[in-house]
Order: structure tokens, then C-alpha cells, then sequence
């Protein structure tokens, strides 16, 4: 049964929440009504019957033709960290992640 | 610059044959750039030290009497999305503002070993998303033939920069038209190859199963060139396809379009199109048809749920794509007051607020909506259902056509701030250009005539996969027979 | 006992045992300097693919036929999405509705085995280390691949899910996929444990158990749980699904997040790889690499060489050790002999020596050679001990070691004759015992002349040379 489509606060909420964005009030209710529209307007295919056999679109590969386990020397430590906004230790520094 | 050559072809002969050095080249061009770019913002910064160096070494091997290679001395433009040691790249965002490439980009390192010089980054839509180039958080850039027009998007800073003769090649991304789009809009030729055929590794992501890194120039002849250079499969890359055949040499094999035949999908070709460019389309089609070619009416029913198909999976694999963009190991991250002693997830959440501009959100929250759980079998799902269907369809057409044609865009170039709140008749623009994204097929633009105020048309050839040296073919036999593409903005 | 039945179900991580990580090719090693380990592809830079690395579908593909499961030929790889600052991508690139393998089972004890619901590729995130200025992120780990197994809720004690790993780890190690160290993190175990009224089909709330760093500190955890959530139920309370961190100083487990909700992963088939497709004798040639496994050896050694249970277990826990045993063997000396100086005079000596069996200083040929002499009591049990010895400090043969030891057996008679003359002197009384008919008499002389030659004497030799002596001077 396919679920309502109102893209309400709790949705949104949850949307936010998944995808780590949260938005000023003003800011966020241009986003929904934005979000609703293109959300109402595709909604469209759920209506469609597509007659296609479900057959795998990408082509495969073998495990012959993946990369053979050779180790590589890798960048150093001042490449890698190079970005880093925070660094300390030869390490990346994040604030404290209070949950273990 | 009067004697100077002005396509890459004639460019990479005179500077083998020394008539021209490639230090001079890049002189000549760093200096157009100076003069011509601040009104245009095509380029957000230029590679000046790696191209003057790249000339110098060149010019060194061409007096050792070495064979250069066939893009010798020619200056390219690379969009802001693809990597380039030491240089910023930052695919329009702030969110990657700060950032350094520590790599170079597989196909651009291609281009560079058959001689090409990296001229500077050009500007695009954030991330690309869109068909304006406005959402770039660097710069605006304007279309050369209209300082209130939009160049396209999202390779829009590429589009301008051949358009505005600023250098021969520049290299774009297209997703769902970003290539082909802003070069029918800049009155420039553009290709979008099949997908996998030219290496994705040091392309930033937008959508993988879509992304596909095509190039602007002002022929044909140049992009086979182009394509020539930098195809073939890559290690770093899964998904890039075996070694084909190189393109080049088929471009003489024609000099008509006899035996061709061409298929013109309804559905690509009449509703939701401005009357002047249909009317364009028409005019080359009978162009065509005293070519000789044969044109074939057919059906291409599922295009009607391209747009929707394509939206849905695109930011479903773009919201996938931009998780990484959390603050921790590089890009941007916030330093709102609120900070402090709070969690990591904090960090994250207000670095993505604000380094993320309005569309960028809004693209993600519509793709964490549709491969959310409850929601991506009657959305994600389905797309995938479309696209197969569309696939099958094509696959379909190009047993009984060669080529199929339409307009590229509905509209030649709006102004700024058209439709910027509607993102839906927004996201329409894209009709013509995102089913052979969906498909993975190879299209190319190519100019076709102009609008009665003198905004550039563009037409589009599709053809079946692994076949991009018959759309080029086309394209250059078309351009053989006329100048549209020729045609240069006053600036 | 309680009125509930206690249903555990377990999820492990085996790291592969490859040179390079599952998706670049930065090298995998146990230890090393922060971020010394990592690829751009590991960091998740803007632009970076990545590139699967095929050994590891190899070990992937041994250690499911290892556990008795269905490979699956075609299989995808999957994006399964969450934000933490040891995961650079913002998702962790796994499989989901189709992994490599289904099913398979392990054995728990009795006759009783755990069924296997799934065995799937998937790489490891990085390593966070708490610190004053805050968390710091260490890529090393990060794309280094795993299988993961996870077990269908067969387990019905906390002893049995001893066993099962016990049992998974030899499988796993025998099959050279994995060295399954769980200390040095090579092996990893989250357990699920809930009780289920008895006479019920319903599954009680399960709570996830994390931070189990040993075999036995898995058996301890669930052991606590089991009373703990028994203690709330009989409380008249609700047990809550949560996951709990297991606090082994403290011994408890600690509440770590709520579960209430399951969160919404999003799983993505990976756009950037194509999609597995195996085939048979593909299968089969990883199938013929595993060789034989430790049940099959057992059953084997059983049969072959008629050795104990307790023999055959303990021969077949490592392949090193009975292929070993097999050389011993196939040098010549018999297999319970083979058998016992193996497990119990050559394996403890090299432990306490610190020798891995692989460089040990005497070989199986050299062993076997020894077990011949003493067979032929050219050795006694107690000069075989002293070649032995002799034979793991110095690089010479069994028969050599004897002449350098002044080993020889005493089997002339005209070399031993004096000896017995002297013992029968300094012992008469023993002798007029033995004359008289106590035959246990003997022994004091025997020990005697023993004692005299540092036990070269041929003791049947010794026996016959007494009696006669001894008959004769009466």
C-alpha cells in the first residue's frame, strides 16, 4: 500500500535527520514547498506499468578481471592529511563523538 | 591571434611543424583571458605556471626534432569538478572552497600525455546541479552572446570559454546534459560519450551510473580528437569500458549523409519546444535531407517519464555521493559559535547547512526521500524500472535508425533568474537531453541556427552505444555543410 | 530452568587475509603509524573510485564453501549509508539482498549444529581514539576488507556460542582465509540474546551485545545477560532492545544506544561496481584450495591410523600440525608414537622455545627416525628424551646424536657381563633372593646395572645375562 504523500514536518524531520541538514524555519518551508512539488510531479511513475523483464542493466565482471592483490605504496601522512581541517598526531581531529 | 590557428586540429600540426610555439599560445590565451574573462567569469582561476611550464617543455621537445603528440600545444579548459594536482577544485561549492587536489584526474592526465596544456578551471553549477551555471557558489558566468543570458549549465564556465574563443578544447561532466545543454545555448559543439568510455576516476561524483565527462569545442573534428585522447579503460575505474577503436580517421570516410538513416522521436520533437527551435530543427533536417539522408518517424514512449526517472535516481545517488561531505577529513567545516563540546554529529549537520547551497539541499533531501526506507519502491524502484524501459526502447529504435535527432534544449538560453522558483519547469529543461543519459548512449550538440534576437540553437544526434564516431561523423559532415558553428559572439 | 529458552544468534567479522585492502591498493598490515595505510580511495576524497581487489573474493568465496554454504554466482556489492567520523564515505560499501553466500552451518556441541544465514564482503571502517582535544581518526583500518558470517538464531547457551566460534575459527584458519585472532582484532564477535517463554514460537526483545574481545569473554557476556534479563522478567519489567557494551573489568554490560528505532540505511546497489558473476569452475577451483578440512581429517585419522579421539582433535586443530604428523608418518614410524611426541614432547618444547613448528630445528624425518630407533630399542624412552634434546641444539642425525652422547644401546654380552658380575657382588642378598624365588627381587639388580650404563643397557639382554649369572652361582 503505498504511503501518503504530504511532505509534513515529521518527514521532513526524518528527511533532515538522515541527510544531516537542518535548515532556519523560513529557509526550510521553501525548501518542503519545493520538495512537495517535484514529489507530487513523480509520483506519476508509481502509476505506470513498465512491461521490461527486471533484466540487470549494468553489464557484470568476473573476478579475473578485478585487481590483483598487489599492495601499493601508499600517499604519506602530510598527503593524506593534507585537507584535513583539524589535525593532531599524524591524525584527522574531530570535536569529542560523545557516543562510543 | 589573426594567424594564429583557432581549432585544436590546426593548432597541434603548426605547433609540430614549429610554426608556432606553444609559449606563444599560452601567453596569447592567459592574456585573452585577462581581458575578455572578468565580464564573462567563465574561468574561476587559470593553471597559469603548469601551462606556461607544460608550453616550455613542449617547445623544447619540438626543437629536439621529438613527434609531440596530437594535442600538442593545444590549451584546454577543465570544469572546476575534475581534479588537478596542486590546484583547487571545488565542483562549485563552498563546501570544498579550501580544497587542494593531491591527484590528477585520469582523463586529463591523458590529455596532458598526448600533449595538451590545462589552461584553468572553468565554472559550473554546484555539484552539477543545473542548467544555468547560477548555482556556483565562485562566480556568475554569462552567456558571450548575452550579458543578461545564462550560459547553460552545468558546464556553463566551459561553454563560454570555447565560445568566447578563450581556448579551443574545454573539458565538462554530463549527468543529464550538462555538456551538450550549455554548448546548443553558447552556439558551441558539445559530446556527452557513451558511458564508461572516457575514466570517471578524479571526477567529482554527482550521480556515477549518469556521470559521464564529455567536452565543448568549436567542431566536430576537435571533440573526436578530444575523445581519441583521453578513451579507454582505467584500472582506478570499474566501470570504464574496454579500449575501442579510436574515431578520428572516420570523420574523412564521409562525405554525405547518404545511406544514413535518421530517426526522429516524436516525443523529442514537438511538445513543450519554443516554435523557433523546432523550427530550426526542421530547417536541418531538410539540410540533412539534401545530404541524403533518410529520416524515419518513430516512437520513443517511456522519454515521457525521463525527466521524473532521471531526477529520482540522479539525486538518489547524489545524496549518496555527497555523504563524505561530513567536515572530518577535508572540505569545509563549520565553525559556528554553537560548537564546542558538542558531538561530531553537530559538526556535520551545520558544516552540510552551510556549505551546501539551496539546490544542492534541495536535490538531496528529494534523493534521501526516495531511496528512504517506505518510499524507494514506489520512487527509487520505479526509476530503475523507467530506465530500463527506456533503454529497451532505444535499443529498439537504433535496429531500425543510425542516428536519432532533436532539438537539445526546449528553449534557447534564458535570463538569469528564470523559473529560479519552480524547480520543476527548472528540472523540464532537461527533457531532450536526460533520456540518453538514462540510456548511456553517446550525443553530441552542434549549432544549427539562432533565434530571431540571436541566441544560439542547438541540435542533438544520438546514437546507439559504442557508436559516438557515427554522431561525430554527422556532426562534422553537418558542419562541413555549414556555418553555424563557426559563428563567434561580439565581445 | 527458568521457564524462558535463552535464543543467541552471532554476527562475525573475520578480516581476509590479503596483502591490499578490498577496494585500493594500500597495503593491510596488523600494526602501523597512523594514516601511514591509506589511499586517496580510503579517504573518500572528491573524485576517487573504487577498485575491488579479486583475492578477496578468492579467501571470501573459500571460507563459504569451508562452511558448508551456497555461493551465490551473481551478487552485488552494496551502499549502506550512516554518518561517522570513521567512515570517510558517509556509507560503508557492503552487500545486501545479494551477498556472496547462503547458509551453512557449524557445529555446536553434542550433536547439535547452528545454521549460517549469510556470508557477505564488506570493508572496515577506520579506528577512533578519544583523546582531550578530541576524537581522533586514524585511517589505517578503513577498507580493509572482512567476510561477515551471521548466524541464525540456533544458539541455544552461551557455552554453545564458545563453541561455535571455536569451531568457525578452525574452520576459517584451516582454510587459509584468515588468521581469526580476536585479540588482535583479526576476528570479530557482536552477540544477539534474547529469552523466549518456553512453550512460545515468539522471539523475546533481543538486545545486541558489542566489545567482546575474546572467545571466553563472549561466553561471560552472555552469561550475565542471560541472568540479567532473566532478573528483569522475573521482576515483572520489560526487557529492552538496546545494545549493550560489555564492561569485562566490571563485568556487566552497559547500556550504549537505544534501538528502538532501526536505522534507515538506504541501502544503494554501488552505481561505481558492476555487478559479481561467479562461475562453477570457478567455485571449484577455490573448493580444491581449501583441501581438506578439519572434520574430514579427523574422520581421516580415525579411520587410518585407528588414533583416539582425543588424538585426532588434537592433530587436526591446525593443518600445519597434522600435515606434520603425516610426514612423520609417512617417514616411517608408527602414528600413535608419531602422535604422542608431536603433541606432547615437540609442540611444548618449541612453545616454551618460541619456535613457530614451521622453523623447527628437527625435522619430521628426524623425528621419525628416532620413533624407528626406540621402536627397535636401540633407544630406550629415556635416551630417545636425551636425543631429542640433543637433536634441537644441534644439526646432526638420530643415529650420529647416539654416538655423540655415548648412546649406544649395551646389547653385546661380553660388554655387559662384568656389569651384571659387579651388581650380582655389591648386591648379594638380591641374588640369593632371586636363587631362592622371589622373582621381584631382580628388579634392585636390574635397576642397578641400569644405573651403571645410565640406562644403555638392553634390558631383555640384562634380564637373560642375570638369570643365568645368578642361576649359575648357586
Amino acid at each position: 500500500m503505498p504511503k501518503p504523500l504530504a511532505i509534513d514536518d515529521a518527514l521532513l524531520a526524518h528527511l533532515g535527520e538522515l541527510a544531516r541538514i537542518r535548515l532556519p524555519a523560513d529557509r526550510q518551508e521553501e525548501l518542503r514547498g519545493k520538495l512537495q512539488q517535484l514529489v507530487s510531479a513523480f509520483s506519476s511513475l508509481g502509476e505506470v506499468d513498465f512491461d521490461v523483464d527486471g533484466a540487470p542493466e549494468a553489464r557484470t565482471v568476473t573476478p579475473a578481471e578485478l585487481r590483483a592483490d598487489e599492495a601499493e605504496t601508499p600517499p604519506s601522512v602530510a598527503d593524506v592529511l593534507s585537507n584535513a581541517p583539524q589535525t593532531a598526531a599524524d591524525c584527522f581531529v574531530v570535536a569529542r563523538v560523545i557516543e562510543p | 591571434m589573426s594567424n594564429t590557428p583557432t581549432s585544436a586540429t590546426a593548432i597541434a600540426r603548426a605547433i609540430q611543424n614549429g610554426e608556432v610555439r606553444a609559449t606563444d599560445i599560452v601567453t596569447a590565451q592567459l592574456d585573452r583571458i585577462q581581458r575578455v574573462d572578468p565580464e564573462l567569469g567563465a574561468f574561476c582561476s587559470t593553471f597559469s605556471e603548469r601551462a606556461q611550464q607544460g608550453a616550455a617543455r613542449l617547445d623544447e621537445r619540438q626543437k629536439a626534432g621529438e613527434q609531440l603528440g596530437p594535442l600538442a600545444g593545444v590549451t584546454i579548459g577543465s570544469k572546476d569538478n575534475l581534479l588537478v594536482t596542486g590546484e583547487p577544485a571545488s565542483a562549485g561549492s563552498k563546501m570544498l572552497a579550501t580544497f587542494c587536489a593531491p591527484f590528477t584526474a585520469t582523463s586529463l592526465q591523458r590529455l596532458e600525455q598526448h600533449g595538451g596544456l590545462l589552461l584553468g578551471r572553468t565554472n559550473m553549477d554546484e555539484f552539477g546541479m543545473g542548467s544555468t551555471t547560477e548555482t556556483s557558489s565562485v562566480q556568475k558566468t554569462r552567456n558571450p552572446f548575452g550579458h543578461d543570458l545564462v550560459p547553460g549549465g552545468s558546464s556553463g564556465g566551459s561553454a563560454a570559454a570555447v565560445a568566447a574563443d578563450l581556448c579551443p578544447i574545454a573539458v565538462g561532466s554530463d549527468t543529464g546534459g550538462s555538456v551538450r545543454q550549455p554548448a546548443a545555448l553558447c552556439g558551441v559543439t558539445g559530446l556527452k560519450p557513451t558511458y564508461g568510455r572516457v575514466p570517471r576516476y578524479g571526477l567529482i561524483a554527482y550521480a556515477s551510473s549518469l556521470d559521464c565527462v564529455g567536452a565543448l569545442a568549436r567542431t566536430a573534428e576537435d571533440l573526436a580528437l578530444w575523445l581519441d585522447c583521453c578513451s579507454g579503460q582505467d584500472g582506478a575505474d570499474a566501470t570504464s569500458l574496454p579500449t575501442p577503436e579510436p574515431v578520428a580517421k572516420l570523420l574523412g570516410e564521409r562525405q554525405d549523409l547518404r545511406g544514413l538513416r535518421i530517426g526522429v522521436p516524436r516525443e523529442l520533437n514537438g511538445e513543450g519546444i519554443d516554435p523557433e527551435v523546432l523550427a530550426a530543427t526542421q530547417k536541418a533536417i531538410s539540410q540533412m535531407r539534401d545530404l541524403g539522408a533518410e529520416f524515419i518517424d518513430c516512437a520513443l514512449p517511456s522519454a515521457k517519464h525521463a525527466v521524473p526517472a532521471y531526477y529520482l535516481l540522479a539525486t538518489a545517488e547524489a545524496a549518496s555521493n555527497l555523504a563524505r561531505y561530513d567536515g572530518v577529513h577535508y572540505g569545509l567545516r563549520s565553525e559556528h559559535e554553537a560548537l564546542g563540546q558538542q558531538s561530531s554529529i553537530d559538526t556535520t549537520t551545520l558544516s552540510r547547512s552551510e556549505g551546501f547551497g539551496p539546490e544542492v539541499q534541495l536535490r538531496i533531501m528529494l534523493g534521501t526521500f526516495a531511496s528512504s526506507y517506505g518510499y524507494s519502491a514506489q520512487f527509487y524502484e520505479r526509476a530503475r524500472l523507467a530506465r530500463r524501459a527506456l533503454q529497451c526502447e532505444f535499443q529498439g529504435l537504433f535496429e531500425q535508425c543510425d542516428v536519432l535527432l532533436s532539438p537539445t534544449s526546449p528553449t534557447a538560453a534564458p535570463h538569469f533568474g528564470d523559473k529560479q522558483d519552480d524547480p520543476l519547469a527548472r528540472y523540464m529543461w532537461d527533457a531532450l537531453t536526460v533520456p540518453a543519459s538514462l540510456a548511456g548512449i553517446p550525443a553530441i550538440s552542434m549549432p544549427c541556427d539562432q533565434t530571431s534576437d540571436g541566441r544560439p540553437i542547438g541540435l542533438q544526434a544520438m546514437a546507439k552505444h559504442g557508436n559516438d564516431g557515427l554522431a561525430l561523423q554527422l556532426a562534422h559532415v553537418f558542419q562541413q555543410h555549414s556555418e553555424h558553428h563557426l559563428r563567434r559572439p561580439q565581445l | 530452568m527458568t521457564g524462558y529458552t535463552t535464543v543467541i544468534g552471532l554476527e562475525v567479522h573475520v578480516q581476509l587475509g590479503t596483502a591490499s585492502k578490498l577496494f585500493s591498493p594500500a597495503p593491510v598490515q596488523a600494526l602501523g603509524d597512523p594514516n601511514t595505510r591509506v589511499h586517496h580511495v580510503d579517504i573518500g576524497l572528491p573524485g576517487v573510485l573504487p577498485r575491488p581487489n579479486q583475492k578477496v573474493i578468492e579467501l571470501a568465496t573459500r571460507a563459504a564453501l569451508a562452511l558448508g554454504s551456497e555461493i551465490q554466482l551473481y551478487s552485488e556489492f552494496a551502499r549502506k549509508h550512516y554518518f561517522y567520523p570513521d567512515l570517510p564515505k558517509g556509507y560503508q560499501i557492503s552487500q545486501f539482498d545479494l551477498p556472496l553466500a547462503l547458509g551453512g552451518e557449524v557445529p555446536i556441541g553434542g550433536d547439535r549444529t547452528c545454521r549460517l544465514h549469510r556470508l557477505h564482503v564488506e570493508e572496515d571502517a577506520g579506528k577512533l581514539t578519544h583523546s582531550a582535544i578530541g576524537t581522533l581518526v586514524d585511517l589505517n583500518r578503513a577498507g580493509v576488507p572482512l567476510a561477515e558470517i551471521v548466524s541464525e538464531p540456533d544458539i541455544r547457551a552461551p557455552k554453545e556460542a564458545h563453541t561455535f566460534l571455536h569451531n568457525l575459527r578452525e574452520v576459517i584458519r584451516f582454510a587459509g582465509v584468515s588468521d581469526c585472532d580476536m585479540e588482535l582484532g583479526s576476528m570479530r564477535c557482536d552477540a544477539n540474546i534474547s529469552l523466549m517463554p518456553v512453550g512460545s514460537d515468539t522471539y523475546g526483545t533481543k538486545v545486541e551485545l558489542k566489545n567482546l574481545n575474546s572467545l571466553k569473554m563472549v561466553q561471560r557476556a552472555l552469561e550475565y545477560e542471560e541472568r540479567r534479563q532473566t532478573a528483569v522478567l522475573a521482576a515483572g519489567g520489560k526487557v529492552l532492545a538496546e545494545t549493550r557494551g560489555w564492561q569485562d573489568e566490571l563485568g556487566e554490560s552497559r547500556a550504549m544506544r537505544s534501538k528502538e528505532t532501526a536505522p534507515d540505511y538506504r541501502y544503494l546497489p554501488d552505481p561505481d561496481l558492476p555487478p559479481l558473476v561467479l562461475d562453477e569452475a570457478y567455485v571449484a577451483e577455490q573448493r580444491s584450495k581449501i583441501g581438506e578440512l578439519p572434520e574430514q581429517r579427523r574422520d581421516r585419522y580415525r579411520q587410518e591410523h585407528g588414533l583416539s579421539d582425543q588424538d585426532v582433535v588434537a592433530l587436526a586443530q591446525d593443518r600445519e600440525v597434522g600435515d606434520w604428523f603425516e610426514q612423520i608418518v609417512a617417514s616411517g614410524a608408527e602414528a600413535k608414537a608419531a602422535c604422542n611426541w608431536l603433541i606432547e614432547e615437540l609442540l611444548p618444547t618449541l612453545r616454551e622455545r618460541k619456535v613457530e613448528l614451521s622453523q623447527s630445528p628437527i625435522s619430521p624425518a628426524a623425528l621419525a627416525e628416532v620413533l624407528t630407533l626406540l621402536k627397535t630399542k636401540t633407544l630406550t624412552q629415556k635416551t630417545s628424551r636425551l636425543v631429542f634434546a640433543h637433536l634441537l641444539d644441534n644439526d646432526v642425525t638420530a643415529t650420529q646424536a647416539i654416538q655423540d652422547l655415548g648412546l649406544g644401546k649395551i646389547a653385546d654380552p661380553n660388554e655387559l657381563q662384568p656389569l651384571v658380575d659387579e651388581a650380582i657382588a655389591e648386591m648379594p642378598q638380591a641374588a640369593v633372593a632371586v636363587r631362592d624365588g622371589n622373582d621381584r627381587a631382580i628388579d634392585a639388580l636390574k635397576g642397578l646395572v641400569m644405573r651403571k650404563t645410565r640406562g644403555r643397557a638392553d634390558p631383555e639382554l640384562l634380564d637373560s645375562l642375570l638369570r643365568t649369572t645368578i642361576a649359575a652361582n648357586s
